[in-house]
C-alpha cells in the first residue's frame, strides 16, 4: 500500500536517506519481503549469505538503526545482496521469486537504487524507539519554538510546516459556530443548546475558545462522552457473550471509567489501575476528587470484561486460555497497538514477537482465581463488592452506629457479670427454671382449650385461623393439635418480617405419615392482598430431606436442601434460623438443637446429570439477600392453603425476628443446656457452657442488656442489608501461587510445551523486563516515561476521537506493516509532552481542540484533497457523522428530555419487536433471555447506558457502527446507511423527542412563527439558516398544515407513540404539523454530522 | 462511503441528485426503481469475480443444535446390529468428547430405528424422517464427510458461519456481499431469517450474520419474526403514505435550500429508505403466490416466522437479486428423547427444504442459486443417558456429519465422502468446514485465498489459514 503521499521532500533536520527509508523502504520491505523473510519464517538462526536467513524486519538493526552490511552496502548497489536479488534475472534467484509476487516495478528499483547510493541511511524502527530517542536523534537546530503565542507550538507549527511542504493549501478555518458544535460533540458527546452558541458568538475576548473547551471539559458529560469509547476498547458488555449470554453485573466498573475521565485520571494511573489496581494498595489522590475511580480494585475490571462461557459439555480448560489470551488482546490492541494474536500459534509474521514472547506475556494473565466455566448466576469469580460513594458513607455511618453500641455494652459489662451472679443464684435456690426463648412475634401453643378460642387473639399471639378439621389433644404439657394432609393453623404477623434481616422458626411435629408435606409457611402479600412470594418448608419424609423453597407467584425461585431422618410417631423439633451469627449470613436447620448437613449443590450436579441438565433446571440456591425487601405478612403452620400439609401432631410453633443462638434454639428444641449449665458450679463449667448461660441471662433476662442486644441486632443488620444492597464487579484477583504458564503449541490449551515466566515486551532496545512477575511489575514496565508504545498509542487515541481518525491509519497496529504516521515529529513531541504532563488527558484535549487543524472546515483547494485523498495531512475538517451515542441522545437532549446523571444499573430503554427472543436460550433458567422494555427515567438516559446484550446489542446503536463489544476494537466505522435513516425517523426514542420538541414550539403560539422555525434550525445544525432555508422551512411547515387539515387521521397518527400522554389540548394539527418539522429539521444530512 | 473521501467524490461517483429523488413523487405510487442510484447501493469490489461464477445467489439453511446425521443421512446396518452394545473403543479413540458423556459409564451403540431407501435415479440414500427431500433427491448433493473442530454450539456454529470459533471474524454472508455486492435494488445485500426457538433450543447470536471488522454495511440485517420485519421500518402510528412522502420531500426541499448543495449526496440513504418501505412489505407479502405454491410449503407457510414462511421468502429475496439469504432453524440439539423430538423437527422442516428446491428447479433459479442445508456438527452413534426400549438420545459428535447442497453449479444426486461402520470417524474424503466455505465461495466465483481484508497488519479471510476447494463437488 502506497503510505507515501505524493510529496517526498524530506522532513527537516532529517539526516538525509532516512525519510526515505521511513517512507519507502521500510514499507517496501514490509510489504514485499516480510511474508517469508521474518522471525516466523526464517526464525533466529545466525544470519548467513545462504539466502534464507535474511530478515527484512531486522535490516536496519545496528545499535543506531544502520543497515545490515552484510545484505546492503552503503553507496554501492552492486555490492549489496538485496540489489542484487531484486533485479537478478534468474527465476531462482530473483526475489520476490516469482510465486510469490511480481518483481519490483522500475520506479521502486530507481529508488532503492538511488537510496542504496545516497548511502543507504537507515534508522531504528520508528515505533521501537521512544519518542524521546527519536527526538534527540534530530539536530538541535530542528527545535523550532513558536514566536506566536496564539499557535501550538507542536500541532499548529509542525502541521502546518508539512502543508507547506506537501504543497497542500489549507482548508479555510470553520465558522465558529460550526467550531463551537464541533468542540461541544467531541467533547461531551451533545451539541452545543441555543444559549450556549448565543454566549459564544457575544463573546470577542480573546480567549473566548479556551474558555469554552474548559467549561466543556470541567462538565460531567466529558466523562461519559470519554467513556463510551473506551468501552468499545475494552469490550464491556452486560452479559457474558458465550452461549446462554446470561447478564453480569459490571456496571461499577462502567462507572469507574466515566469518574477516571472526569476526574481527569492520569494516564499512567488509568493504564496501571485496569491492569494491576488490586496489586496497587491505598489511591494516593483525595478520593473526594477520584469518585468511584478511587476504588482501583474495581478498575481491574477491564480485565474481566472478556466473554465467559458456562455451556453444558465444554471443557473449562479451554475456555480459561481464551479468556487470558483476550485479555493479552485487549491488553496489546488498546494500550500498546500490537498485534500479538499472531505469535499465539506460530512466531509473529511480520514484527519480531516469538511465540514464547506470546506466552511470557500471557504469563502475567494467567494467574487470576478464575473458573474456565462460570457465570451461569450472574457475576463469575472472581468478583468483589464496589459500593458507590453514597454507600460507602452510608456504610460507615451505620458501622459507626453498631460501634457505638458495643461500646455501651462493653461499658456495661460489670453489671451484666453482677446481675448474672444474682439472677444465677435466685434461680438454683427456686430449682423449677424452664429455658424459653424470649421475644417471639408469635407463639402457637395449642394451650388455649378449644378450638373456638384459637380464633380469638389472646395477649401476645394474633387470633389463628383454623383450616379443615383438626383436633385439639390434651398433651401433658398443654395442648397439641392433630392434623390430616388438609388441616393447618395460620395467623397473620403484627408486622411484615423481612427474614433477611434475621429470624428464626420452631416448632415440634409428630410425623404418622410418610407422605410429602408442608410443615409451614410465610406468604407475603402485594399492596392490594394478592400474594407475591412464599417461603415454604416442605418434608420428604421418603427420601430423607427437607426443603425450603422460595416461590414467586407460582414459579418455584430458589431453594435449600437438608437430610433429616424421620421418624414416625415420635417429636421432633424443628427449626430454621436465618442469618445465624455467621458472618456469611446462613440460612441453616436444625433437628432438636442439633444443625442439619446441607445437601451439597455437587451431588445435586451428579444427580442431574444422569439425564440432561437442561431438561432439569437446577433451581438456584437459596440465599438470604434473595429475601431482601419481601415483607412476609402471614404464618401458617401445619401447611398452607394451597399445599398439602403434615398428617400427625403439631406444637409450640414460634416464629422470632432474629437469629437464636444455639443455646436457644436447644432451649426451643426441649434441651437441657441451659438448665444444666446453670445447676454447675460457676467454675467447673465448660466453656461453651459459661457462654452460653452468660448469653442467655443477656438475651433473655437482664432488660437492659436484652434492650442493647435487640438495638446491636437491629444495627447489625441495617450494616448487614447496607452490605447487601452493595453491587459487585468482576475484578482481578490472584491466585496465592501462580499458575505456571506454558507455550501452549499452536495455541491450543490442551498442548502445553515449555514453561516460561512472565516478561512485558521488548521493543528494539526497550527491555521488557520487570521489577516484579506480576501485573504489577507488567503495568510499571508499560507507564515507564520512555516506553515506545504506550503515550503514543493514547496520543493517537486522543487524536482520533477528536478528528475521527488518528495520526497514525492504523491504530491496532504500530508494527511493521502498519501505516507510519506522516506526522511523525508531532506525535513524538505530543508523547514527549504528555509523558512530562503528567500524563494529563484533559490537557491534551484541550490543545488538540484548540488547534488550527481542528478549526479547518472542509471547504478548501480540491487539489489537496485529490493528492490527499485520505485526510493524512489533516489540511482539511471533513464533517464527521454523529457517533451511535450521539445519534441516540441528541433528539432527547434537544428535547429537553434527556434525564441526566451519572451512572448506575445499565437500563432497559426501548426497543423494536422482541429481538431477544428469536435468539435467546432457555429464559426460565437463564437471566438475559427476554427483553422487558424500561419505563420512566429509563426510556431517557443516555444511551451509554444501555443494556448491552452482546448475542443482541441495542439495535439503534449496532446500526450506527458501535462495536459488538465481544473483541477489542478501537475504530468505528462512519457508515451512512438507509437502515440508519429509518432509525432516525421512525425509532420511537427519537419520535417521542421530536413530539415534544414540535408540541413546545408549536404552544409557543405568540411567538412569530420564523422566529420558532429559526430557533428549531439552531437546535438541530447549531447555526442559523439563511433567508432561503427560512423561506423553505416556512414552505414546508405550510405543506404540512395544509396536508394535515385535508387528512385529520393524520393528525391522530402523528402524535401516536410517545412515552407519556401529551398534555391537554392533545392532539391539535398545530402540534402535528411541527412535530414533523421537528422530525424533519432533526433528518436533515447536516444535523447528523459535527 | 469512505467518510473521509468527502462529500464531492461521491457526488462524482454518480451519486444522486435532486432530481432523481424517486420520493419527490407524491403520488404514494409503488416506488419504480431508480437505475441511476440503486445499483450503487452494494456495488462489487473492483476485481470481482475471481473467475466465472457457477452459483450467483446463496440461501443457507443452517439447522442449529446439530442434525443426527446417522438418523438422516449416513446409515449404518453396523450399529442397528450391535444396538445396545458397549461402543468399541476403537472407535472413539482419540476423540475429543464432551463432559456431558466422557465420564458416563457405559456407551451403548444405537441404531438407527429409521429405514434408509435409495431414492430417485441417483439412488441417494435418505432416512424415512425425510420423505419430501427423498423426491429431491437427484437435485442434491450429499456430503457426509464434513468435519468440524469445535465441540460445543458457540464455537461450532461460529466456525460455520465465520470461519472461526471464536468471536471477532466477519461471517459468510458478510464476506460474500463484501465481495460480490449485491444486485438487489431497494433491499438489503444480505438477508437473515430466524425460525424455531423454542426455550432450550439452542441460541443465535448477532456475530453469525455480522460484518465484524468489514464495513458494517455488509451486516446481515435480521428480520424479526414479530411486528416490522426491519427495525424501524414504519412509523409508530402509522401516518399515511402521502404524509411520509411529504416528510422525505421536505427534507430534500430543505436540504436543497442550503447553498452547500453537495450535502445532497447524504440524501441517498433517506432516499433508500424510503423506498425500502414499499420493497420491504413487498418482499414479504405473499398475496401474489399462487395457491399451488403456497400449498407446496406447507400449511404452515403462513405463520409468520414458520420455517416454511422463511424458505417462501429466502426464494422471493433471491429473486429480487438479494445475494445472500441466511435462515436459521433452532432445536435440532436433541440430548434427549430423540425419538420424539427428530421427527417433529423433520416434520417442521422436511416439506419446505423439499419445496424450496423444487420451486427453485421449476422457476429456473436452481442453477444459479445454491441452497445449502446444514447444521454445527453431528451426533454420536452411543446413546446418552440410558438406552432404553423407546428412548435415547445422543451426544455432540464433530468428527463427521452430514449436510446437502443444492444447485449452485454443485453435482446433483452424487454422494461425497464416507465414514466408518460406526459414524464416527471420516474413512475417504474429509471435507473440512474451511474446504465447504472455500468450495461455496469458488461456486461463486471467488477464490478464497484472493478475498482478503487487512487488519492488524494481517490479510484476513473467510477461511482463515485452511481451506481447499473440493473440485469433486462441482459439476
Amino acid at each position: 500500500m502506497a503510505v507515501g503521499v505524493g510529496w517526498g521532500g524530506s522532513a527537516r533536520g532529517d539526516v538525509p536517506g532516512a525519510t526515505e527509508y521511513r517512507r519507502f523502504v521500510q514499507p517496501l520491505l514490509a510489504e514485499r519481503c516480510l511474508g517469508c523473510h521474518s522471525q516466523a519464517v526464517v526464525g533466529e538462526q545466525e544470519a548467513g549469505v545462504d539466502g534464507q536467513s535474511f530478515r527484512a524486519d531486522r535490516l536496519a538493526a545496528g545499535p543506531a538503526g544502520e543497515v545490515d552490511r552484510q545484505w546492503i552496502t552503503p553507496g554501492d548497489p552492486d555490492a549489496s545482496e538485496v540489489w542484487r536479488r531484486v533485479t537478478s534475472t534468474d527465476a531462482d534467484l530473483r526475489m520476490p521469486p516469482p510465486e510469490h509476487g511480481s518483481a519490483l516495478s522500475a520506479d521502486e528499483l530507481a529508488r532503492l537504487q538511488r537510496w542504496i547510493e545516497e548511502g543507504a541511511v537507515a534508522e531504528p524502527f520508528w515505533a521501537d524507539e521512544s519518542p524521546q530517542a527519536s527526538l534527540a536523534r534530530k539536530p538541535a537546530s530542528a527545535k523550532h519554538p513558536s514566536s506566536d503565542a496564539a499557535r501550538d507550538p507542536v500541532i499548529d507549527v509542525l502541521l502546518e510546516r508539512a502543508w507547506k511542504d506537501a504543497g497542500a493549501a489549507p482548508a479555510k478555518e470553520s465558522s465558529p459556530e460550526a467550531w463551537l458544535r464541533r468542540a461541544t460533540f467531541t467533547l461531551t458527546g451533545l451539541p452545543p443548546t441555543i444559549e450556549e452558541l448565543d454566549r459564544f458568538l457575544a463573546d470577542d475576548s480573546a480567549d473566548a475558545r479556551e474558555r469554552a473547551v474548559d467549561r466543556l471539559l470541567a462538565s460531567p458529560r466529558f466523562g461519559e462522552r470519554m467513556a463510551a469509547l473506551w468501552l468499545d476498547a475494552a469490550r464491556y458488555a452486560d452479559t457474558h457473550g458465550y452461549h446462554a449470554d446470561a447478564h453480569r453485573d459490571q456496571w461499577r466498573w462502567r462507572d469507574w471509567v466515566i469518574d477516571a475521565f472526569n476526574a481527569n485520571l492520569p494516564y499512567d494511573r488509568f493504564v496501571l489501575d485496569q491492569i494491576a489496581g488490586d496489586l496497587a494498595g491505598e489511591a494516593p489522590m483525595k478520593e473526594d476528587a477520584l469518585g468511584d475511580a478511587a476504588d482501583r480494585r474495581l478498575a481491574t475490571g477491564f480485565l474481566r470484561n472478556h466473554m465467559i462461557n458456562f455451556e453444558n459439555g465444554a471443557f473449562a480448560e479451554e475456555y480459561r486460555a481464551e479468556y487470558v489470551a483476550d485479555r493479552v488482546h485487549a491488553v496489546s490492541q488498546a494500550l500498546l497497538g500490537t498485534t500479538l494474536s499472531c505469535a499465539r500459534c506460530h512466531d509473529h509474521p511480520y514484527d519480531p514477537i516469538t511465540t514464547e514472547q506470546y506466552f511470557q506475556f500471557f504469563a502475567f494473565f494467567n494467574s487470576i482465581d478464575e473458573q474456565g466455566l462460570d457465570g451461569d448466576r450472574g457475576n463469575a469469580a472472581p468478583a468483589a463488592p464496589a459500593p458507590t460513594r453514597e454507600q460507602r458513607g452510608r456504610l460507615a455511618e451505620l458501622e459507626g452506629a453498631l460501634a457505638e453500641i458495643d461500646r455501651v455494652l462493653q461499658d456495661r459489662e460489670d453489671d451484666f457479670v453482677q446481675g448474672q451472679r444474682v439472677w444465677e443464684r435466685r434461680t438454683r435456690a427456686e430449682g423449677s427454671f424452664v429455658a424459653t426463648p424470649t421475644g417471639a412475634i408469635v407463639r402457637l401453643t395449642f394451650d388455649d382449650g378449644t378450638l373456638e378460642e384459637l380464633g380469638q387473639a389472646k395477649p401476645g399471639r394474633p387470633p389463628l385461623d383454623v383450616l379443615g378439621s383438626p383436633l385439639l389433644l390434651p398433651g401433658a404439657e398443654g395442648g397439641e393439635l392433630l392434623v390430616d394432609g388438609k388441616s393447618h393453623v395460620a395467623c397473620a404477623l403484627p408486622r411484615p418480617l423481612d427474614i433477611s434481616e434475621g429470624a428464626s422458626v420452631c416448632g415440634a411435629l409428630q410425623f404418622t405419615s410418610d407422605e410429602e408435606a408442608t410443615l409451614w409457611e410465610f406468604g407475603g402479600a402485594d399492596a392490594s392482598g394478592s400474594p407475591t412470594h412464599r417461603l415454604r418448608l416442605v418434608a420428604f419424609p421418603r427420601t430423607q430431606r427437607l426443603r425450603l423453597v422460595l416461590l414467586e407467584g407460582a414459579e418455584e425461585r430458589a431453594e435449600l436442601l437438608w437430610k433429616l431422618s424421620f421418624e414416625r410417631n415420635v417429636w421432633t423439633r424443628l427449626a430454621v434460623r436465618f442469618g445465624g451469627s455467621d458472618e456469611d449470613a446462613a440460612i441453616e436447620a436444625f433437628a432438636g438443637g442439633r444443625a442439619l448437613s446441607l445437601i451439597p449443590s455437587e451431588e445435586k450436579d451428579e444427580a442431574s446429570k444422569e439425564g440432561v441438565q437442561q431438561a432439569q433446571p437446577k433451581l438456584a440456591t437459596l440465599e438470604l439477600p434473595q429475601l431482601r425487601g419481601i415483607g412476609f405478612s402471614r404464618f401458617s403452620f401445619g401447611g398452607a392453603e394451597e399445599a398439602s400439609g403434615v398428617a400427625g401432631i403439631l406444637d409450640d410453633a414460634a416464629v422470632f425476628g432474629r437469629p437464636l443462638t444455639l443455646a436457644e434454639l436447644d432451649a426451643a428444641a426441649g434441651g437441657n443446656a441451659i438448665t444444666d449449665a446453670l445447676a454447675v458450679d460457676e467454675a467447673a463449667r465448660t466453656e461453651p457452657q459459661t457462654r452460653s448461660l452468660a448469653d442467655w441471662y443477656r438475651r433473655n433476662v437482664d432488660p437492659i442488656a436484652r434492650d442493647l442486644l435487640k438495638r446491636r441486632d437491629e444495627a447489625a443488620a441495617d450494616v448487614a442489608a447496607a452490605n447487601a444492597a452493595i453491587p459487585h464487579a468482576m475484578v482481578a484477583r490472584d491466585l496465592p501461587q501462580p499458575r505456571p504458564t506454558h507455550v501452549l503449541l499452536r495455541g491450543r490449551y490442551d498442548s502445553p510445551a515449555k514453561l516460561v515466566s512472565p516478561r512485558s515486551l521488548d521493543f528494539g532496545s526497550f527491555s521488557g523486563e520487570v521489577s516484579r512477575p506480576d501485573r504489577l511489575g507488567l503495568a510499571e514496565n508499560l507507564i515507564r516515561p520512555d516506553h515506545p508504545r504506550t503515550a503514543r498509542v493514547a496520543v493517537d487515541r486522543l487524536w482520533r476521537i477528536c478528528f475521527g481518525q488518528g495520526l497514525i491509519a492504523t491504530p491496532e497496529d504500530f508494527g511493521l506493516r502498519g501505516q507510519p504516521p506522516l506526522h511523525r515529529e508531532a506525535l513524538d513531541r505530543l508523547s514527549v509532552e504528555f509523558v512530562e504532563s503528567g500524563w494529563d488527558v484533559k490537557a491534551l484535549l484541550r490543545r488538540i481542540v484548540l488547534s488550527r487543524a481542528f478549526a479547518l472546515s472542509d471547504d478548501g483547494p480540491p487539489a489537496t484533497w485529490s493528492a490527499d485523498p485520505d485526510n493524512r495531512l489533516f489540511a482539511r475538517f471533513p464533517a464527521r457523522r454523529l457517533e451511535a451515542e450521539m445519534v441516540v441522545d441528541r433528539p432527547r437532549f434537544v428535547a429537553g428530555t434527556l434525564q441526566e446523571r451519572i451512572g448506575g444499573r445499565s437500563v432497559f430503554g426501548f426497543e423494536p419487536g422482541d429481538r431477544w427472543k428469536d435468539l435467546s436460550y432457555s429464559p426460565g433458567d437463564f437471566t438475559a433471555q427476554i427483553y422487558r422494555s424500561g419505563v420512566g427515567e429509563d426510556l431517557y438516559r443516555r444511551a451509554l447506558y444501555t443494556f448491552w446484550k452482546r448475542a443482541s446489542p441495542p439495535v439503534t446503536l449496532s446500526l450506527f457502527d458501535v462495536s459488538q463489544r465481544e473483541t477489542c476494537q478501537l475504530v468505528r466505522g462512519e457508515q451512512r446507511t438507509a437502515l440508519q435513516a429509518l432509525a432516525t425517523l421512525n425509532d420511537p426514542t427519537a419520535l417521542d423527542a421530536y413530539r415534544s420538541l414540535g408540541c413546545s414550539l408549536a404552544d409557543e403560539q405568540s411567538r412569530p412563527e420564523e422566529d420558532r422555525l429559526v430557533e428549531l434550525f439552531r437546535s438541530a445544525t447549531s447555526r442559523s439558516p439563511s433567508t432561503a432555508e427560512v423561506a423553505a422551512l416556512t414552505r414546508e411547515l405550510a405543506s404540512f398544515c395544509e396536508a394535515l387539515a385535508a387528512n385529520p387521521a393524520d393528525v391522530e397518527a402523528t402524535l401516536a407513540g410517545g412515552f407519556e400522554p401529551l398534555p391537554e389540548p392533545a392532539r391539535t394539527a398545530e402540534r402535528a404539523a411541527w412535530s414533523l418539522m421537528a422530525t424533519l429539521v432533526m433528518n436533515l444530512p447536516e444535523a447528523s454530522e459535527y | 462511503m469512505n467518510p473521509t473521501q468527502g462529500r464531492r467524490s461521491f457526488l462524482q461517483a454518480g451519486g444522486i441528485a435532486l432530481g432523481s429523488l424517486a420520493f419527490a413523487q407524491l403520488s404514494g405510487n409503488p416506488v419504480q426503481a431508480d437505475a441511476a442510484g440503486s445499483n450503487l447501493t452494494y456495488p462489487p469490489l473492483p476485481n470481482l469475480p475471481h473467475f466465472r461464477p457457477k452459483a450467483k445467489r446463496v440461501i443457507y439453511l443452517f439447522q442449529s443444535g446439530g442434525p443426527s446425521q446417522i438418523d438422516l443421512f449416513d446409515p449404518k446396518p453396523e450399529l442397528v446390529r450391535r444396538n445396545g452394545q458397549e461402543i468399541p473403543a476403537a472407535a472413539i479413540a482419540g476423540q475429543r468428547l464432551t463432559t456431558m458423556t466422557a465420564e458416563q459409564s457405559a456407551k451403548p451403540i444405537v441404531g438407527s430405528p429409521w429405514k434408509f431407501e435409495r431414492c430417485g435415479k441417483s439412488g441417494l440414500e435418505i432416512s424415512e424422517l425425510l420423505p419430501h427431500l427423498r423426491r429431491v433427491a437427484d437435485d442434491i448433493c450429499l456430503v457426509r464427510s464434513l468435519q468440524t473442530e469445535a465441540i460445543n454450539h458457540d464455537p461450532g456454529i461460529t466456525l460455520m458461519q465465520t470461519g472461526h470459533q471464536q468471536p471477532g471474524r466477519p461471517s459468510m454472508g458478510s464476506w460474500v456481499t463484501y465481495g460480490l455486492g449485491s444486485e438487489a435494488e431497494n433491499l438489503p445485500a444480505f438477508l437473515v431469517l430466524v425460525s424455531g426457538g423454542k426455550p432450550g433450543d439452542q441460541p443465535l447470536y448477532q456475530r453469525l450474520w455480522s460484518s465484524a471488522f468489514l464495513p458494517s454495511r455488509y451486516d446481515g440485517l435480521r428480520f424479526q419474526s414479530t411486528g416490522d420485519p426491519a427495525p424501524y421500518l414504519s412509523r409508530p402510528g402509522g401516518v399515511s403514505r402521502e404524509l411520509e412522502a411529504r416528510l422525505h420531500a421536505g427534507i430534500a426541499s430543505v436540504a436543497a435550500a442550503n447553498e452547500d448543495a453537495a450535502t445532497l449526496d447524504d440524501l441517498a440513504p433517506y432516499e433508500l429508505a424510503f423506498k425500502m418501505q414499499a420493497s420491504i412489505p413487498d418482499l414479504v407479502d405473499f398475496a401474489d403466490e399462487s395457491e399451488e405454491t403456497l400449498a407446496l410449503y406447507g400449511d404452515d407457510v403462513r405463520e409468520p416466522g414458520s420455517y416454511a414462511g422463511q424458505c417462501l421468502l429466502a426464494r422471493r429475496a433471491i429473486e429480487r437479486g438479494v445475494r445472500f439469504v441466511q435462515l436459521y432453524h433452532r432445536g435440532w440439539d436433541h440430548h434427549k428423547n430423540l425419538p420424539a423430538r427428530l421427527p417433529e423437527k423433520c416434520e417442521l422442516t422436511d416439506r419446505a427444504s423439499a419445496a424450496l428446491v423444487t420451486d427453485l428447479k421449476r422457476r429456473g433459479l436452481l442453477d444459479e442459486t445454491m441452497v445449502v442445508w446444514a447444521g454445527e456438527f453431528g451426533r454420536t452413534a452411543y446413546c446418552q443417558g440410558e438406552l432404553t426400549k423407546d428412548d435415547f438420545a445422543r451426544d455432540h459428535h464433530p468428527r463427521c456429519f452430514s449436510a446437502w447442497i443444492a444447485g449452485g453449479g454443485f453435482k446433483s444426486g452424487f454422494t461425497y465422502g464416507q465414514t466408518d461402520d460406526f459414524s464416527c470417524s471420516v474413512t475417504e474424503n474429509p471435507v473440512h468446514v474451511h474446504d465447504l466455505q472455500a468450495t461455496m465461495l469458488h461456486a461463486l466465483g471467488v477464490d478464497h485465498l484472493k478475498l482478503l481484508y487487512r487488519r492488524e497488519g494481517r490479510d484476513y479471510r473467510l477461511t482463515d489459514v485452511g481451506g481447499r476447494v473440493i473440485e469433486d463437488l462441482l459439476a
